[in-house]
């Protein structure tokens, strides 16, 4: 074989390598799928929030288009007066008010009797139920200590008996993060007790190659795969609004359903106040 | 034989084969993921860069010499197979994104000479 072909397959074999990876993303950046319906939701921690800014967030996100708010399992089962309870009291009585958000609920690293005391509160507003949180890369007792897939088929089905118990027609999910590729095996098994499952790509690199983990988990798992948490650092606002709307602009061309970005007040990676969220209000009024 | 059926029957055993085996990977990949993580995804590395590049580069190897009579260079199967595979399963990902899966099949085979060109080129010493 001459030297002029052996430098010729492999660059060619490169080039096909690097085709097939980003293929798909070109593919639906370049297809029009005006058609789709695409759900905007956020994550919103209403404990870092002062007692009065609740309801003016929440104001806020009715006014962007946000449908969906994903919180955490936050509850006081000993001390009913506590100030996380009147926080989440006052959350739900706000949620009741306004009466246009579906709760997207977390269970993940919380004690049972937690789970069973906000489900028997507050079970009949939520409407969907995230079990454990990228459990590819869930640690037991230090950094880099993964919790065996045993462990984390365990807690998984402990939370998974509380919340049937008390809100049986909730709607299931587990969100993995681009790791999953290395435990596959998870999403496989976890899939057959959900009803969807959630995919969090942040950073631009993953952007790319979004199409592609998508596709994956799709083929891997036969649900439905949703974005579960998206976003970006908001150090730079200019880039995080564009981040942000190129990706809504992705998922909405590759027909997904749900979008949810993470997060409204985080100290990080929260868009309240920032371009962001205005940016994200201008996309949902143009695209709904 | 004419040239063009040459380039046919060489380009079909070329694409149909890649072909096939993408199939069996892919209906077998969840079992190749549960086997043992991530082990079976080592394996499912392995098979797909090396044990199919060196059948399929094989295959076109014995193709070239049988069909079209030239010396075939003996040191490249693993290269030459895993650019024909990944050519065929390129042209069948992007037939599939725009139609349906079985038609892009169909569509991929029907390119079969341009298969037998790369491979008869690349094969040949």
């Amino acid at each position: 074989m001459n030297i002029l072909k052996a430098c010729l397959s492999i660059c060619l074999i490169v080039s096909l390598i690097l085709f097939q990876l980003f293929f798909p993303y070109f593919a639906y950046s370049l297809t029009s799928n005006s058609n789709n319906a695409l759900t905007v939701g956020i994550y919103y921690s209403f404990l870092s929030e002062e007692s009065g800014e609740i309801f003016d967030s929440l104001s806020r996100m009715k006014n962007m288009g946000i449908k969906v708010v994903k919180i955490w399992c936050e509850i006081d089962p000993y001390n009913p007066s506590s100030e996380v309870n009147n926080k989440t009291i006052e959350f739900f009585n706000n949620i009741n008010y306004f009466g246009c958000f579906e709760i997207a609920l977390i269970v993940y690293n919380v004690p049972v009797e937690k789970v069973s005391y906000f489900l028997q509160n507050y079970g009949k507003y939520v409407k969907y139920i995230q079990l454990l949180n990228e459990p590819e890369a869930m640690k037991s007792w230090a950094e880099g200590a993964f919790l065996m897939d045993e462990e984390l088929m365990k807690v998984f089905l402990t939370y998974k008996n509380i919340t049937d118990t008390y809100c049986p027609n909730a709607i299931y999910y587990t969100n993995f993060s681009p790791g999953f590729i290395l435990r596959p095996n998870l999403a496989i098994e976890f899939s057959k007790y959900l009803n969807f499952v959630g995919f969090d790509p942040y950073t631009e690199a993953v952007h790319y190659l979004t199409p592609r983990y998508i596709e994956f988990l799709h083929s891997l798992t036969g649900k439905e795969v949703i974005i579960s948490e998206f976003g970006a650092s908001n150090v730079d606002e200019h880039r995080q609004a564009d981040l942000i709307i190129s990706y809504l602009n992705l998922f909405k061309k590759m027909g997904i359903s749900q979008a949810w970005i993470w997060s409204w007040n985080d100290p990080i990676m929260g868009i309240k106040g920032k371009l962001a969220e205005q940016k994200v209000a201008e996309w949902i009024a143009s695209n709904s | 034989m004419q040239v063009i059926v040459k380039f046919f029957i060489h380009g079909v055993i070329v694409t149909v084969l890649s072909l096939s085996l993408m199939i069996v990977v892919k209906s077998n990949l969840t079992g190749f993921l549960c086997f043992s993580p991530p082990i079976g995804t080592g394996f499912l590395i392995v098979t797909l860069a090396f044990v199919i590049p060196i059948f399929v580069g094989l295959v076109n190897a014995i193709t070239v010499k049988r069909i079209w009579d030239v010396e075939f260079e003996k040191y490249s199967f693993w290269t030459n197979g895993f650019m024909l595979f990944l050519l065929v399963s390129s042209v069948h990902m992007v037939f599939n994104f725009l139609l349906n899966y079985w038609i892009a099949v169909l569509l991929t085979v029907a390119l079969s000479p341009l298969m037998s060109f790369v491979g008869k080129y690349f094969a040949e010493e």
